[in-house]
C-alpha cells in the first residue's frame, strides 16, 4: 500500500513537473530524472538546458509555493524557460544563508567558499564557519527574523536561503530583487525526505555529485540500520514531556514518529493523526503510556536534565514505569548538534535510538545525542 | 437587596462552586466512571493505580489551583478597581504581572534556566520588584490616577525589555516562553499546592479585613479621611495585598488575563451593590467558580486536544466587558 502510494505520488509529481508545458514533457528521460522518493514538498526535473525545481506549500499541499528554474551560469538562457519560474543562475557564487542547519549543509557539500553571509552566528556550531566569520570571509548579517538588508546588498549576494514559516514573508529582503530559496525541508515528515533536499542544495552550489553521494550514503546507512532493527522485539516508548497545560505528542506520521518506529520501538501514540504534534493532557498521556518501557525527551538547557529536575517540574512524572526503572533518556539540543545533523544525518539519530532500544544490536556504539538522565 | 436574598445568593454560589469542583474531578480526557472517582476520593478504590494518580495528583490539584487563583485574581481586581475608582482596572494594570513576565523571560531566555522552580522564583522576583516600585511611588505620588499611570508605564517598560529578549532569542526559547504566557492551572502539583494556598488564603484573609476602608474609599479620599480612614495607609495595604496575590498566582500559573478584570463586574451585577461587605465575598466566590469553569473548558467537549487557558478566559471575559462598556450609564458604582 505504502509503495503504491509512493508510485502514485511520483506519477502525480511527474504530471506536475511537465517541463515548460511542452507535449513531450513527460518523456522517459525526464521521468528518469525526477528521482525523489521521500520528499513530499520538493520535486526536481532535469529539462533541456535548465532544471525545474518546484516546492509545494507545506501548509496548503494543493498549492505550489515556489518554482525555481536553475540555469548554468555560463550557458545561454534557453528560449523556452517556464514563465512562472524564478530564474537562478547556478552555481550560486555569493549566497547568504539564514539558518545554521543550511550553513552546515553548505559546509558538508564543500561549498563554503560560495557563502558570504550568515545569520545568528551564536547558533552555529561548526568551528570552520566560526573561523571564517572571525576572519571576515563570512559576514554576520544579523537576525534571521530581521536581517540587515543593507549588508546583504553590500555583500553583492545573489541568493538568499531562508527557512519559511507559515503565513510569513521575508520583510524587506523580499524587495531586494535577490532570489530567496525557501528551505522547507524541516516540514518533511519522513527523515530521509529532509535529507533529500540536499540534492536541491547541491544543484544550487554546483555540487550535484557531492550531494548525491551524501544522500545515497545517508539513505543506505539508514536502510541498513532499519533492517537491523526490523525483527527485534519492539519496546514501548513515550516521547517528550508536559509543557504548560499540555503534553505535545508527536503524531504517528511525523518524522519523529517514523524515526522511532524505524528504530524498532513501539511508539505508543502512533495513532495520533497528522505530521505535527497534538496537545494532549497529562492524564491522557499517563493513562496510555504510564507503563511504557522507555521515555525519551529533548530539552535545550545548559544544565543537564536530572530526575530531580523532572520531579521539580511535575511530581506525577515519578509514576511512570520508565521513571521507576530508570529508563528516561534525554537529548540536549543546546549542547549537542542534534538540530544541525537531523537534516543530513537522520541515520546518526537512528543509530542512537537503536542503540538505546536494542543495545545488543550495536555493541560498542557511542551515543551522540541521547543519554541517560542523571539522578 | 435584603438579607434573605443575599443568603440565597451565597448558597447558590457555594453550590455552583461545589458542583464545578465535582465536574473538574469527574471530567477529563480520560474517561473514569463516576463511581470510581467517588471511591478514589473516599479512599476505597482498589482498581487501576493510574486512575487514582490521575484523580488525586492531576485533577484534584488542578481544580484547587483554579479555585484559589480565580478567587485571588478576582479579589485583587475588585480592590484595584475600588482604589483607582476605575471600572477597567485589574491586576495586570499595575505592571505586576508584567514584572512577573519579565522575570520569567530573563530566566528562560537570557539565563537559559527553564526548571519549574526557577520559573516560579523568577516570576516572584520580577513581580516583587515592580510591586516595591509601586509601593515606593504610592508614598510619593498623591493621586491614584497618577499612580495608575506609573503602573502602566512600568508595565510598558517590562514589555519592551521582554520584546527585546524575545527578538534575540532562538525559536525554541520563544516557544517555551510563549507556552508559559498562555497560563496553566495544571502545573501546581499536590506537593506545591500548600505554598500557593498559604499565600492566597493569607491575602484573601487580609482583603476581608479591608472591607470598611474600601467602602470609605468609594466616597472619595476626602470623605474617607473625614471618616477616620488613613487613606495613605489603606492605599499601601491594598497595593501590598493585591500585589502579593497577583505575584503568587502569576508565578505558579503564568499570566491569566481577564478574570481579575471581569469577575468584579459580574459580582456587581449579581449583588446590585457597591458595598464591599457583600461585594467582596461574592467576587471571591464568583472568581473561584469562573476560573474552575475555565479550567474545565480547557478540555473542550468532544475533542481530546487541549486548549490553552489564555484562549478560554477571554471567551468568558470579553462579552462581559463589552456589556459593561455599552451599559456604563446603568452602573453607578464610580459616581
Amino acid at each position: 500500500m505504502g509503495r503504491l502510494k509512493t508510485y502514485l505520488l511520483l506519477l502525480f509529481l511527474l504530471v506536475l513537473c511537465g517541463c515548460g508545458g511542452r507535449p513531450h514533457g513527460a518523456d522517459p528521460a525526464v521521468a528518469a530524472a525526477d528521482s525523489l522518493h521521500f520528499a513530499r514538498n520538493l520535486s526536481i526535473a532535469y529539462c533541456d538546458g535548465y532544471t525545474s525545481v518546484r516546492i509545494r506549500d507545506p501548509w496548503d499541499t494543493l498549492r505550489q509555493r515556489q518554482h525555481y528554474v536553475l540555469v548554468d551560469r555560463d550557458a545561454p538562457l534557453p528560449a523556452d524557460l517556464p514563465a512562472d519560474g524564478l530564474l537562478i543562475r547556478t552555481p550560486v557564487e555569493r549566497a547568504v544563508i539564514y539558518t545554521s542547519v543550511h550553513t552546515a549543509i553548505a559546509e558538508q557539500l564543500g561549498a563554503l567558499d560560495r557563502v558570504v553571509g550568515v545569520c545568528e552566528p551564536e547558533y552555529i556550531t561548526s568551528q570552520v564557519v566560526l573561523d571564517r566569520i572571525a576572519a571576515g570571509r563570512i559576514t554576520d548579517v544579523g537576525l534571521s527574523t530581521a536581517p540587515n538588508t543593507e549588508r546583504i546588498v553590500d555583500l553583492g549576494s545573489n541568493l538568499i536561503i531562508a527557512s519559511p514559516f507559515e503565513n510569513s514573508g521575508y520583510g524587506s529582503a523580499e524587495k531586494l530583487g535577490i532570489p530567496i530559496v525557501e528551505a522547507a525541508d524541516y516540514m518533511e515528515n519522513h527523515p530521509l525526505g529532509r535529507t533529500e533536499w540536499v540534492l536541491f542544495y547541491g544543484l544550487l552550489f554546483g555540487a550535484r555529485d557531492e550531494a548525491e553521494a551524501a544522500f545515497a550514503q545517508t539513505r543506505d546507512r539508514y536502510f541498513a540500520l532499519r533492517a537491523l532493527a526490523a525483527d527485534a522485539p519492539r519496546p514501548t516508548v513515550v516521547l517528550e514531556r508536559k509543557y504548560g497545560n499540555s503534553w505535545a505528542v508527536p503524531g504517528g506520521k511525523s518524522y519523529i514518529g517514523t524515526l522511532h518506529a524505524d528504530a524498532g520501538a513501539d511508539y505508543l501514540f502512533r495513532d495520533v493523526p497528522g505530521t505535527n504534534s497534538t496537545h494532549l493532557s497529562f492524564e491522557e498521556v499517563y493513562d496510555r503510556a504510564g507503563e511504557a518501557e522507555f521515555w525519551l525527551l529533548k530539552y535545550g538547557d545548559r544544565t543537564p536534565m536530572t530526575y530531580a529536575r523532572l520531579a521539580g517540574e511535575y511530581d506525577p512524572y515519578s509514576h511512570f514505569r520508565a521513571w521507576r526503572e530508570r529508563r528516561i533518556f534525554a537529548c540536549n539540543t543546546l549542547t549537542s548538534t542534534y538540530y544541525d545533523d537531523i537534516t543530513l544525518h537522520p541515520d546518526w539519530v537512528l543509530e542512537d535510538l537503536i542503540a538505546l532500544y536494542h543495545p545488543d544490536l550495536l555493541p560498542g556504539h557511542v551515543q551522540r545525542y541521547y543519554f541517560p538522565v542523571d539522578e | 437587596m435584603n438579607k434573605v436574598r443575599f443568603f440565597w445568593l451565597y448558597a447558590a454560589l457555594a453550590a455552583a462552586l461545589l458542583s464545578l469542583c465535582c465536574i473538574g474531578l469527574m471530567r477529563g480526557s480520560v474517561q473514569i466512571p463516576l463511581r470510581d472517582v467517588a471511591r478514589i476520593l473516599t479512599g476505597s478504590f482498589d482498581g487501576r493505580e493510574a486512575w487514582r494518580h490521575i484523580v488525586l495528583e492531576s485533577r484534584l490539584p488542578q481544580t484547587l489551583t483554579a479555585l484559589l487563583a480565580g478567587a485571588a485574581l478576582a479579589v485583587s481586581g475588585l480592590m484595584l478597581q475600588t482604589l483607582f475608582k476605575n471600572p477597567l482596572a485589574g491586576p495586570s494594570i499595575l505592571g505586576i504581572s508584567d514584572g512577573a513576565n519579565l522575570g520569567v523571560a530573563v530566566a528562560m531566555i537570557w539565563l537559559g534556566a527553564a526548571s519549574y522552580l526557577s520559573t516560579i522564583l523568577a516570576a516572584l522576583i520580577g513581580a516583587g520588584v515592580v510591586l516595591l516600585l509601586i509601593l515606593w511611588f504610592s508614598r510619593r505620588v498623591r493621586g491614584s490616577v497618577m499612580l495608575l499611570i506609573i503602573g502602566l508605564m512600568l508595565g510598558y517598560l517590562a514589555s519592551s525589555v521582554i520584546s527585546i529578549l524575545n527578538y534575540h532569542a532562538s525559536a525554541d526559547k520563544v516557544h517555551q516562553y510563549v507556552m508559559w504566557g498562555m497560563g496553566d492551572f495544571s502545573g501546581v502539583s499536590i506537593a506545591k499546592l500548600p505554598w500557593l494556598a498559604g499565600f492566597v488564603l493569607a491575602g484573601l484573609g487580609a482583603s476581608l479585613l479591608m472591607v470598611k476602608p474600601l467602602n470609605a474609599l468609594l466616597l472619595g479620599d476626602a470623605y474617607a479621611a473625614n471618616l477616620g480612614v488613613n487613606v495613605r495607609r489603606t492605599r499601601f495595604l491594598v497595593l501590598a495585598c493585591t500585589g502579593v496575590l497577583t505575584a503568587v498566582v502569576t508565578a505558579f500559573c503564568g499570566p491569566i488575563s481577564f478574570i481579575g478584570l471581569v469577575v468584579p463586574h459580574i459580582a456587581r451585577m449579581l449583588t446590585g451593590t457597591d458595598n464591599h461587605r457583600h461585594l467582596l465575598p461574592v467576587t471571591l466566590l464568583s472568581g473561584a467558580c469562573i476560573a474552575t469553569l475555565c479550567s474545565i473548558l480547557t478540555v473542550w467537549p468532544g475533542s481530546n486536544s487541549l486548549l490553552p487557558l489564555s484562549a478560554i478566559t477571554p471567551i468568558i471575559g470579553a462579552p462581559v466587558i463589552i456589556y459593561v462598556i455599552v451599559n456604563r450609564r446603568n452602573f453607578h458604582y464610580f459616581q
